[in-house]
């Protein structure tokens, strides 16, 4: 059994995540990628999501939803993809990520889209896997996930924010007082993150050069009674799903679970809400007719 | 741990009834760039590199000299390791030498001062993640 990190190392070619973020982020860069290394959030993800899934994901053509840096997708092809598309809206990594395909004549490609394409997407490529990573929280992912039943993919690779079927798990800064198990929540958050607000609902207002999606492009925020910026909470809306809510969609749905594993505990990740709670799962899914 | 961090600003200078054009200065850490506008709304991206300790970090954009005849100087993109900060740039104040006043979420310096944001609480949200 190796661990996370010794995987890791197998796989994934630190020069080329060297390449991909020049691409990506430019020369500006350089100082981020000169001593990188894989935090334990992002191993944990790594190998939750692509490593322990090889049988779905090797030899066969793969579509990453929402791909952003496109690290995962990348992860995917070192473990045996035959084809991978990444779908992301952002042009910015799109660019950067075919450019960098390209240089290195990789079998990988990527589209600037919405996941409301998905399910012609799968369709034109031939896919046989999708991997959505996080995306349940910021898309309708019930409509996506009945696009995958009605299409040709073998197979769901889903890293879920799904809370605990108890609320003494849950920090309540997090959600709030109340927590309606066995459905979805929805709660509203400060759209203050350039990561956050990729709503295809203000698709038209993303910037046309970086895909960023901010408040409004054209005018300034409110500044609030005390001179600072007012961060009421604005059209950002992340959508919670509990654990009894996500077994009952698949129930319903007929998607077989292979393998499912949650969180074992907080990882500390500066970015990630979900995981620095410890309310990720994985989830390997067939998508099995008849 | 040190860190070492990239900081990028694009700012635009506007001279409007004023009749000097303003220089500026970008710093991290113990690392600066400079720049002197040499024409009405010129933009300009001046990019720092500087090793930081993690945690609280300061970028500040201030005039080179305090002459009050000089022109504004807008703020108007900021990029941490090469990432749009976005919205957070607002997250910044302003302080304008000859009154002394701070004012939050102003990216605009329309007299002598120095512009601050802190960007040790958005360090994580670059990169690979």
């Amino acid at each position: 059994m190796y661990s996370d990190r010794e995987l890791w190392d197998s796989h994934i070619d630190t020069q080329h995540l060297r390449d991909m973020a020049l691409h990506i982020w430019g020369n500006d860069s350089g100082s981020l990628m000169k001593n990188f290394e894989p935090n334990d959030s992002l191993l944990m993800k790594y190998r939750n999501s692509i490593a322990d899934h090889e049988e779905a994901i090797r030899g066969k053509r793969v579509l990453d939803l929402g791909c952003n840096h496109g690290l995962y997708s990348y992860a995917a092809m070192r473990h045996g993809a035959s084809h991978v598309v990444g779908v992301e809206p952002r042009g910015m990594f799109v660019d950067g990520l075919n450019s960098f395909t390209r240089e290195h004549k990789l079998p990988m490609e990527f589209h600037k889209a919405y996941d409301t394409e998905l399910h012609s997407l799968v369709r034109e490529h031939r896919i046989e896997t999708v991997i959505m990573m996080g995306m349940d929280t910021f898309i309708p992912w019930e409509d996506r996930m009945l696009d995958i039943r009605r299409s040709d993919v073998e197979w769901v690779i889903l890293q879920m924010t799904s809370l605990p079927d108890s609320a003494v798990q849950v920090n309540n800064s997090m959600i709030g007082d109340q927590i309606p198990f066995g459905f979805t929540l929805h709660v509203e958050t400060h759209n203050v993150n350039t990561r956050a607000p990729i709503n295809p609902l203000h698709k038209d207002k993303a910037d046309p050069h970086t895909g960023f999606q901010h408040l409004d492009p054209d005018s300034r925020p409110i500044v609030g009674a005390d001179g600072g910026l007012d961060l009421r909470p604005s059209v950002c809306v992340k959508s919670l799903r509990s654990r009894k809510y996500i077994r009952k969609f698949l129930e319903h749905t007929g998607f077989v679970v292979e393998k499912t594993k949650a969180q074992s505990g907080p990882t500390p990740d500066p970015v990630s809400t979900a995981a620095s709670h410890g309310l990720y799962q994985w989830f390997m899914l067939r998508n099995k007719k008849g | 741990m040190k860190i070492q961090t990239t900081v990028s600003l694009t700012v635009r200078t506007d001279l409007g009834h004023k009749t000097i054009l303003p220089g500026v200065r970008l710093r991290l850490g113990d690392q600066t760039s400079e720049h002197r506008f040499t024409e009405d709304n010129e933009h300009h991206k001046l990019t720092v590199t500087s090793e930081l300790d993690a945690g609280d970090r300061w970028v500040s954009l201030e005039y080179m000299d305090d002459h009050d005849q000089q022109g504004g100087v807008e703020v108007l993109s900021m990029f941490l390791q090469g990432d749009p900060i976005g919205m957070k740039m607002y997250q910044c104040e302003y302080t304008q030498w000859s009154t002394g006043e701070t004012k939050k979420s102003h990216t605009y310096m329309d007299k002598p001062g120095i512009w601050r944001i802190n960007v040790g609480t958005h360090g994580g949200s670059v990169g690979f993640v």
